[in-house]
């Protein structure tokens, strides 16, 4: 998988659990901009990415991330 | 020209993300998307996956888009977990389920309040369940090591949870299911902690007990999260993470059996559980190919690890015969090999008496299973179809969505546990009719076979030697009355659904007639087969009249003039009670067409018929003449 399907993948699990269209999510989407992105959608959205790449995230690593991009950062540094 | 005029794909080739951009599309427009969902509950989806799913059955839900043959349910929370994260993974399993969920979650770690006030805005819902989803997780205290400390927690936590299942139960006119506790924590003491009053394992045993007490006093449903976690493995079932970070103590796998157990429990309760397992024989009950390797060359029991597989699966089978599930062969054979292979072959536990149907012949499987289902008067979504061929299967789910058709891996060691594990025969009660079912869809087969045989119908009839025994439901007969309600479809005239509690209110009430029926024949007894609800009114001129407000029987008895003799008794009780007419009720769903004539075969006139509320059916009693029914009269007056 190289950076671009992960960034793809990301955004596909991403619109399933918040349930928004894939024309409306960036690097720079932030829980501000959707309406969607609650702290309850949060949780639900880290655990399925912890699902969907195999990864552990801790805690306090993903505390306050509600940037996708930054998100998706962490996530690249997991799986390398 | 636009896309539109394109033919669009068949809907069996759409991914998952086509599927759901055709779903919001029926949500726009309005259209009901239920082709589309029979196609999604083929694809094995990811939590996520079912997660948007719920999100879309929810925009149905508001929406109004009417979706044909789904059942709309809501359903109310109340627990000390952060259940506020579950709803739509459960909302898209219940969807693939056949059911519209809506989910209303009281607040957090609040059981005592919700319960202790009847004010409590939860109650506004008009919930078909509540679950009572209490985790050890949130209750466990840190106790001292001694018994003293251990028996006053013990007692407070006892009479806590008693209170809140009462109370629960007073307030929400609904009934609860109630799950138990699991202990996931690591013992300090390690073996002796169930010795020690304050271990923890002991406490999470007495407290269980107690529970146990409660569900079965109140006639609640219960749901073995402990069964569940242990089963599971609680080690990879439960997630200290989740639970430290976001107070939700399992992990995404132990979610999704915490939520499948849900589901099971819903089908179970809606009477659209399994009725019927059909089998294939070749490598699925016994091993090897009977036609090619004879006899004597098939693999069953002990000898071979294969053998005793095939043995472990023929034990199952037998076991959900017993237990009330009817089993059918579909297979690919020569009938009289077969046939000789069950009476002969020493292994082979069946008779040939165990399966009520079968169907050995050339035929595809597809249409052979039709046939089952019309053989016994099931519908065809009460069928599971477990077949070794990869072949098999998929013709079978292509041509009927409805058939649950689980897949099976090559080697044989874990289809007894497959068949198990699926939870679809699961039963909320167990009654006695369920331990005679077979016999009574065994006597069905016979009883078609006699009708074959027999040319004209009346004297048939007449040689079954039936009778009725009927009267008003009392306590003897609730549990079965009510169950019969609850899963007929078919013969269902309004489709209402009752709790036991329900049921028991209408009983104290005047105005209100509940009649049960039994009929028994010459070939079996086939128990308690019908059940009528009347209520009295005077909707018509302002005389007084019975309305039958809710009508089921069993498909087994169709065809036996049954409707007519209840229909003979009913007028003699109503009139009895002064009533000058019957006031029938239909409401047409997509499964009751069978009955779309009743009342106007039985000589109703139609009253009143409206699109959204269903047919109005008058019947006058000063002219009515009662029926020649081959049926005899034996009414029970236990008052």
């Amino acid at each position: 998988m190289n950076e671009k399907d992960i960034w793809g993948q990301v955004v596909i699990v991403f619109c399933d659990i918040v349930d928004v269209e894939k024309n409306i999510v960036f690097e720079t989407t932030d829980s501000e901009s959707i309406e969607e992105w609650d702290s309850l959608a949060h949780v639900r959205l880290i655990v399925a990415l912890e699902d969907e790449f195999d990864i552990d995230f801790l805690p306090e690593e993903i505390y306050g991330l509600s940037n996708l991009g930054a998100l998706y950062k962490v996530i690249l540094t997991k799986i390398s | 020209m636009s896309d539109r005029s394109k033919t669009p794909p068949p809907v069996e080739l759409l991914s998952f993300d086509e599927i759901v951009g055709n779903i919001q599309l029926c949500i726009q427009e309005k259209k009901d998307p239920h082709e589309l969902l029979t196609v999604v509950r083929l694809i094995d989806l990811k939590p996520r996956e079912l997660q948007k799913l719920g999100s879309l059955a929810t925009k149905i839900l508001k929406s109004g888009t009417v979706v044909n043959g789904y059942e709309k349910l809501k359903l109310g929370v109340i627990s000390n977990v952060s259940w506020a994260l579950f709803p739509n993974e459960l909302i898209g399993k219940a969807l693939t389920a056949g059911f519209l969920l809506d989910v209303v979650i009281g607040p957090y770690d609040q059981a005592i309040n919700v319960a202790m006030n009847p004010e409590d805005p939860f109650y506004q819902n008009n919930f078909d369940f509540i679950i009572y989803a209490v985790f050890w997780q949130g209750l466990e205290a840190t106790l001292d090591f001694n018994s003293g400390a251990a028996d006053i927690y013990l007692s407070n936590m006892t009479s806590k949870i008693e209170v809140e299942i009462q109370g629960l139960l007073r307030n929400a006119n609904c009934p609860l299911i109630i799950q138990n506790l699991t202990n996931h924590s690591r013992s300090v003491f390690g073996n002796i902690d169930r010795l020690l009053p304050f271990g923890s394992r002991n406490i999470v045993d007495c407290l269980n007990s107690k529970i146990i007490d409660l569900t079965k006093d109140s006639n609640s449903f219960f749901l073995d999260f402990d069964a569940l976690a242990s089963e599971y493995g609680k080690k990879t079932f439960f997630s200290a993470k989740n639970w430290h970070w976001v107070k939700q103590p399992m992990n995404q796998e132990g979610l999704s059996e915490y939520l499948n157990e849900i589901i099971k429990l819903i089908i179970s309760i809606r009477g659209k559980s399994k009725k019927v397992l059909v089998l294939d024989m070749d490598n699925t009950i016994w091993g090897g190919v009977i036609g090619d390797d004879g006899i004597e060359g098939i693999e069953i029991g002990p000898g071979s690890a294969a053998g005793e597989a095939f043995l472990e699966v023929q034990k199952t089978a037998l076991s959900l015969k017993k237990r009330g599930i009817v089993l059918a062969v579909a297979s690919k054979n020569d009938l009289e090999t077969v046939k000789s292979a069950i009476e002969k072959h020493p292994e082979i536990i069946f008779n040939i008496d165990d399966f009520a149907v079968l169907k050995v012949d050339w035929n595809d499987k597809a249409s052979n299973i039709k046939s089952i289902a019309k053989e016994l008067n099931v519908g065809i979504d009460s069928i599971v179809f477990i077949d070794d061929n990869p072949f098999e299967r998929e013709q079978v789910r292509q041509t009927h969505a409805e058939v649950l058709v689980p897949e099976l891996p090559v080697s044989p060691h874990e289809y007894s546990n497959i068949i198990l594990d699926l939870g679809c025969f699961e039963a909320v009660r167990f009654t006695k009719e369920d331990l005679h079912r077979y016999e009574q869809y065994k006597d069905n087969a016979k009883r078609a076979k006699k009708f074959s045989e027999s040319v004209n119908l009346e004297s048939f009839l007449l040689s079954l030697n039936m009778g009725s025994e009927f009267g008003n439901i009392d306590d003897m007969n609730l549990k079965r009355s009510v169950q019969l309600l609850n899963k007929s479809n078919q013969f269902n005239l309004t489709t209402r659904r009752f709790s036991e509690q329900e049921v028991k209110q209408k009983q104290q009430i005047q105005s209100e007639h509940l009649f049960y029926y039994k009929l028994e024949d010459k070939f079996g007894d086939n128990g308690l087969i019908s059940v009528l609800l009347c209520t009295k009114t005077d909707i018509h001129n302002s005389i007084l009249g019975w309305h039958i407000t809710d009508w089921v029987m069993s498909c087994r008895v169709l065809g036996r003039e049954m409707e007519k003799f209840c229909i003979n008794t009913l007028v003699t009780a109503a009139k009895k009670n002064n009533a000058r007419y019957l006031l029938g009720e239909y409401i047409p769903t997509s499964k009751n067409s069978i009955v779309n004539n009743l009342y106007s075969n039985l000589g109703f006139q139609c009253y009143k018929s409206t699109e959204h509320d269903g047919e109005l059916w008058l019947l006058d009693l000063d002219d009515f003449k009662p029926y020649e029914v081959p049926i005899k009269n034996r009414f029970i007056n236990r008052t």
